[in-house]
C-alpha cells in the first residue's frame, strides 16, 4: 500500500462529510452565474442547426448542408450527440433551454473539481482558491456549444481516478467505460479522459499499486467504448491530429498569453505550483497531496498541453487546482486539517437550498434571448431579399447559417472539419486582398459580400464600385456586385 | 587544473564558433550599428535623425552602450568584426551557463553539460547583431553571481553592483536581473548583500535616461506588441517552442521528483514566467535552469528510482587526469581562434530589397515595410524612412497609420495622401502592393521579394 493511500472508511449512516456539500454549495454557485449569461457563441448557431437537421431527417448529418463551398462534402466535427443534446435544450426551453443546459454542464464540472480538490484539501478557504481560480479559466470554454460536456466529463473523470487511486475504491473505476462511450458521441475531445486514465495506470504500474491491473482494465475498456461512434477509430486520428497541428487561425486555437487574463491566473497556479513543489521536494509532496509520480504525469503533460492550446487551459487548471490547493498551503507551513462532519438532516436541507438556489435564478433572470450585439442582426433583413452567393465573415457564418439560411455561406466556424485548406484559404487571399483575390471572387461568383467595415477587401470593392447596399457604424458592410 | 574552467570554455567556444559560421542580417542589427557609429562620432542622440514621419521626436537611449559595442565592431573589423561581437556574446551567455552548471556539479561533468544543452540550443533564435544578446550572457553571469552568494560567498553580491550598472547601459533587460538579486538579498537576510542590493538599485539608475530607463521594460512587458513576431506568445508546436517545453517539463519534473531547495524558486519563478511571455524571452528560462538542472536533476532520477523500487547503481567518481584541462582549454583557444577565421565578411541580405535602392528618392515620402527600415537607414541613408524597428517613436500614430496602408485598409490612400507618401517600397504581395497595381500606380522598380511603386501626385 502506498503512503498516501487512505482506504475507503464508511461514515454512519446519519453524517454527510461537509466537504461534500462544499462541493455541491461551489457547484450551485457556478450554475447560478452561468445560467444567467445570454447565449452569444458564434459557433453555437451552426451546432444548433446541425443538430435540429439531424432531428428533422432522423439521420445524422455527414455532409456539408449549409455552405455553397463546400456544398455535399462528407465531413464530421464528431460531436453528433452534443448537438442532439443542444438543439433538444432549445427545443425544449428555447434560449433558456440552452442556458440551463449550459449552467448543468458548468455545475456538473464544478461540483466534480471541487470534490477532487477537497479530497486532497478539506480545508475549506485553501480549496476555494484554486477552485475560484480554475472556474474563472474554464469561463473560456463556456460557450454553448458540445465543448460543453468535455467540460464537465474532465472532472468527472479525474475526481473518480483520484477517488479511485487515492481511496483505493476500484468499483468507482466502472463507471468510466460507460462515460466515455458517452464523452466519444458528445464531443470530440473525448482522448483527454483517455490522457487521464494513462496517467493514473503508468504511475499504478510504476508503483505497483494494487488497483494497476484495474486501471489498465479500465484504459482498455474505455480505448473500446470510445471507438463506438460514428468515426470509429479516424476520431481518436482526428483528435491527435488536432494536438500537433491545431488550426491558429482561430483564436482559441493559439498559445496562451500569459498576460491575458485568464493566462495570469493559470500563471498564478502554475508558478504556485512549482513553487510549492521546489519548497516541499518529493517526499513532503508525497505526504500531503499524494502520490509525486502521479502528480508529475498529470500536471506536466497537460501543463504543457494547456500552454500550447488556450483552448486546452481550462483541463491543466482541473489538474493544477488539486495539487495547488494541497501544495501551497503545505508549502507556508500550514497544518493539514481534517473535514469535518455534518448530521444528516442538515446536510439535506443545505443540499436542498443548494440546488434550489440555482433554479430559481434560472427562473428569474435566464435570459429569454441571446446577445446577438456582435452579429449583424441588422444585415440579415436586407440580406433575405437579395440573391447571389455571400462571402461572409468567418465567425458570423454560424449566425447567418442560423438566421438566414436561405444564403448558404462562404465560410462558418466548422473550419478545421470542412474549409482547411482551401476554403479557408480563399477567404483569406479575398478578404486580405492578396494577389489573385479578384480571381477567387470570380471563382466562387460571389454577388454578395457581409464583412466587418475595416476590412481591405471593403474598401477595395467600394473603390472598384460595388453598390452599398446598407452598413452600420463600425460593426458591418453588405456590398452588392454592381 | 580542474575541468570546470577549461569545459565550460569550450562549450561557449563551439556556440562562438557555430554562430560565427552564420552572417549578419538582423533586420534591427543595422539601426543598432548606425546608431553606433554615430555615437562614436557624434556623442549620443537622443532624437531621430532616421525618419521623415517623426524626425526631432525623442528616441531612446537604453541600449547605447550595446550600439556602441556593434559600432565600434563594425568600424573596427566591417561585418566580420560585427558576426565576431554576436559570436562571443552568444557564446559568452553559454559558456557562463555552462561554468553555472559544472560549479553545481564539479564530480560530474557529463551532467553538467547535459543540463546546458537547453541554452545552448535555445540561444539559436537570439543570435542576432542587437545589444540583446550581451544582455543573456550578463543574465548567465548574474545567476553564477546569486548561486555563489546562496553558496556563502560574501564577495559576490558586490559583483552584482557593476554588472547591473553595465546591463542597464547596455539593455532594458536588466530589470529582471535586478528583480533576482533584489528578491535573493532579501532571501538571504544578510546585510551585506542587502546593501549590496540597494547599491545596485541605485547603480542602474547611472544611465543617459536615469530613472526613465524603468519606463521601457515595464511599457513593453505589461503590453507587449503581440504584431512582432518576437514579442509574439511563445508556441511550444514549433521547434523553438518545443524546446522551452521540454525545458519546462525538466525543472518541474526535477521539483515534483527532486529534492530541490526552495531558493531554487527566487531565480526560477520569474524567469519562468517571463519566458513564457514572450519568444525573444525564452532562453532565460534555458540559462536559468542550467545549474538547478545540474544541481537536483540526479535527485529527481533518484527520486523516480525510489518511488519505482529500481535499484539504480550510482557510478563512482572517477578524476579527470591533470592533462585533461589543460586539453580541453586548448581546444577551446582553438576553437575561439577560428571565430574570426570563418566569420563570414558580407552580410546576407537575401531577405532585403537591394536591387530598388538605386529606384528610391532621396528625402522624404518613401513608405516602408516595418522590417526593412533597420536595411534602409544602414543602406540608403539619404531615404529617410516611414518606420523601423525601434518602433517606440512611432506608437501609436505611425504604427496605426503603416497598418492602414499597408492592409489598405478603408481610408489607405487618404492616409497616404495625409502623410505625403510619395513612393512605397513593400513586399508584393501586400494588399497595398495590389491595389496600387490596380488603381495603375507606376512601378518604379521590382524584384522577387519588393515592388517600388510611385505614389500620383
Amino acid at each position: 500500500m502506498s503512503k498516501w493511500s487512505q482506504p475507503f472508511v464508511p461514515l454512519p449512516f446519519a453524517v454527510v462529510r461537509a466537504t461534500h456539500i462544499l462541493a455541491a454549495f461551489f457547484g450551485s454557485v457556478a450554475a447560478s452565474l452561468a445560467v444567467t449569461e445570454p447565449a452569444a457563441d458564434p459557433d453555437l448557431f451552426w451546432h444548433l442547426a446541425s443538430g435540429a437537421w439531424m432531428l428533422e431527417h432522423g439521420r445524422l448529418l455527414d455532409h456539408d448542408v449549409f455552405s455553397f463551398t463546400r456544398s455535399g462534402e462528407p465531413y464530421s466535427v464528431g460531436q453528433w450527440l452534443g448537438q442532439l443534446a443542444l438543439a433538444s435544450a432549445f427545443r425544449a426551453g428555447g434560449w433558456q433551454g440552452v442556458e440551463v443546459l449550459r449552467a448543468t454542464l458548468i455545475a456538473v464540472a464544478t461540483l466534480f473539481l471541487s470534490r477532487a480538490v477537497l479530497r486532497v484539501q478539506p480545508h475549506p478557504g485553501w480549496a476555494a482558491l484554486p477552485i475560484v481560480a480554475a472556474v474563472l479559466i474554464s469561463r473560456l470554454a463556456w460557450g454553448d456549444r458540445p465543448q460543453l460536456f468535455t467540460i464537465a466529463l474532465f472532472p468527472v473523470f479525474f475526481d473518480l481516478l483520484l477517488r479511485a487511486r487515492l481511496e483505493e475504491r476500484a468499483r468507482t473505476l466502472v463507471l468510466l467505460p460507460p462515460l466515455a462511450l458517452l464523452w466519444a458521441n458528445l464531443h470530440g475531445a473525448f482522448p483527454l479522459g483517455l490522457a487521464l486514465l494513462l496517467a493514473f495506470t503508468v504511475e499504478g504500474h510504476a508503483v505497483r499499486h494494487p488497483l494497476r491491473w484495474r486501471f489498465t482494465a479500465t484504459l482498455a475498456a474505455c480505448a473500446i467504448a470510445t471507438q463506438v461512434n460514428p468515426a470509429a477509430t479516424r476520431a481518436l486520428g482526428w483528435a491527435v491530429s488536432y494536438a500537433s497541428a491545431p488550426g491558429r487561425h482561430v483564436v482559441e486555437e493559439r498559445p496562451t498569453d500569459l498576460l491575458a487574463p485568464a493566462g495570469i491566473v493559470f500563471g498564478a497556479m502554475l508558478l504556485g505550483a512549482l513553487g510549492a513543489s521546489l519548497v516541499l521536494g518529493r517526499h513532503r509532496i508525497a505526504a500531503r497531496v499524494g502520490p509525486p509520480l502521479l502528480w508529475t504525469g498529470l500536471i506536466v503533460p497537460f501543463a504543457l498541453l494547456g500552454i500550447a492550446i488556450q483552448r486546452q487551459l481550462p483541463y491543466a487548471a482541473y489538474v493544477l487546482a488539486p495539487f495547488v490547493g494541497a501544495a501551497i498551503p503545505a508549502a507556508l507551513g500550514r497544518a493539514r486539517t481534517a473535514a469535518p462532519h455534518v448530521p444528516g438532516p442538515v446536510a439535506s436541507a443545505i443540499v436542498g437550498v443548494l440546488i434550489a438556489m440555482p433554479l430559481a435564478t434560472a427562473a428569474l433572470a435566464a435570459p429569454a434571448e441571446p446577445d446577438l450585439r456582435a452579429y449583424p442582426v441588422a444585415a440579415v433583413r436586407e440580406l433575405r431579399p437579395m440573391r447571389g452567393p455571400l462571402l461572409n465573415e468567418y465567425d458570423w457564418g454560424g449566425y447567418l447559417i442560423y438566421a438566414a439560411p436561405e444564403h448558404p455561406v462562404f465560410i462558418d466556424g466548422r473550419g478545421a472539419a470542412l474549409f482547411v485548406p482551401g476554403v479557408l484559404d480563399d477567404w483569406v487571399r479575398a478578404v486580405e486582398v492578396r494577389p489573385g483575390y479578384i480571381q477567387v471572387l470570380e471563382r466562387y461568383d460571389i454577388g454578395l459580400v457581409l464583412l466587418r467595415p475595416h476590412r481591405p477587401l471593403v474598401a477595395a470593392l467600394r473603390e472598384g464600385g460595388w453598390h452599398l447596399v446598407a452598413e452600420e457604424g463600425g460593426s458591418w458592410v453588405l456590398l452588392a456586385r454592381p | 587544473m580542474t575541468l570546470r574552467l577549461p569545459l565550460a570554455l569550450l562549450v561557449g567556444a563551439i556556440v562562438a564558433f557555430a554562430s560565427a559560421a552564420a552572417p549578419a542580417g538582423d533586420p534591427d542589427g543595422f539601426w543598432h550599428i548606425v546608431i553606433g557609429r554615430d555615437l562614436l562620432r557624434d556623442g549620443l542622440a537622443r532624437t531621430d535623425t532616421f525618419s521623415w514621419t517623426v524626425p526631432g521626436v525623442a528616441v531612446l537611449t537604453d541600449q547605447w552602450l550595446g550600439q556602441l559595442g556593434l559600432g565600434l565592431a563594425y568600424e573596427t573589423a566591417g561585418w566580420r568584426g560585427v558576426v565576431v561581437l554576436r559570436a562571443l556574446a552568444g557564446g559568452a551567455a553559454v559558456a557562463l551557463t555552462a561554468f553555472a552548471a559544472l560549479t553545481e556539479r564539479s564530480a560530474r561533468p557529463l551532467v553538467g553539460v547535459l543540463a546546458t544543452l537547453p541554452a545552448l540550443l535555445l540561444m539559436r533564435i537570439v543570435w542576432t547583431e542587437r545589444p540583446q544578446l550581451l544582455a543573456f550572457a550578463l543574465f548567465a553571469a548574474l545567476v553564477i553571481v546569486i548561486r555563489a552568494a546562496w553558496r556563502g560567498d560574501r564577495r559576490a553580491p558586490w559583483a552584482g553592483v557593476p554588472l547591473l550598472m553595465f546591463w542597464a547601459n547596455l539593455h532594458s533587460s536588466y530589470v529582471l536581473g535586478l528583480v533576482l538579486l533584489v528578491a535573493s538579498a532579501v532571501a538571504l537576510r544578510r546585510r551585506d548583500t542587502v546593501v549590496a542590493a540597494a547599491l545596485a538599485v541605485g547603480a542602474t539608475l547611472l544611465t543617459p535616461a536615469w530613472a526613465a530607463t524603468l519606463a521601457v521594460p515595464s511599457g513593453h512587458f505589461l503590453a507587449p506588441p503581440r504584431y512582432i513576431q518576437e514579442w509574439a506568445v511563445p508556441d511550444l508546436l514549433t521547434p523553438a517552442g518545443l524546446l522551452v517545453a521540454l525545458t519546462l517539463a525538466a525543472v518541474m519534473v526535477t521539483a515534483l521528483l527532486g529534492a530541490p531547495k526552495p531558493r531554487e524558486a527566487l531565480i526560477l519563478l520569474p524567469v519562468t514566467f517571463i519566458s513564457l511571455t514572450a519568444v525573444r524571452h525564452a532562453p532565460f528560462l534555458a540559462l536559468a535552469a542550467a545549474p538547478y538542472l545540474a544541481a537536483h536533476g540526479p535527485s529527481a532520477l533518484h527520486g523516480l528510482a525510489e518511488i519505482m523500487r529500481l535499484r539504480v547503481p550510482v557510478p563512482a567518481s572517477v578524476p579527470a587526469p591533470r592533462s585533461l584541462g589543460a586539453l580541453t582549454l586548448a581546444l577551446a583557444a582553438v576553437v575561439l581562434a577560428g571565430v574570426p577565421v570563418i566569420a563570414p565578411a558580407g552580410p546576407d541580405l537575401r531577405t532585403y530589397p537591394v536591387a530598388a535602392l538605386p529606384a528610391l528618392d532621396r528625402g522624404a515620402g518613401l513608405f516602408n515595410e516595418y522590417d526593412w527600415g533597420g536595411f534602409l537607414i544602414f543602406h540608403a541613408p539619404a531615404t529617410k524612412v516611414f518606420i523601423d524597428g525601434r518602433l517606440s517613436p512611432y506608437v501609436p500614430h505611425v504604427v496605426n497609420d503603416y497598418t492602414t496602408i499597408i492592409e489598405a485598409h478603408p481610408g489607405w490612400r487618404e492616409t497616404i495622401a495625409r502623410r505625403g507618401v510619395t513612393q512605397l517600397l513593400v513586399r508584393p504581395g501586400r494588399a497595398v502592393a495590389v491595389r496600387a497595381r490596380e488603381l495603375g500606380w507606376r512601378e518604379a522598380a521590382a524584384g522577387p521579394g519588393f515592388v517600388v511603386l510611385d505614389v500620383p501626385r
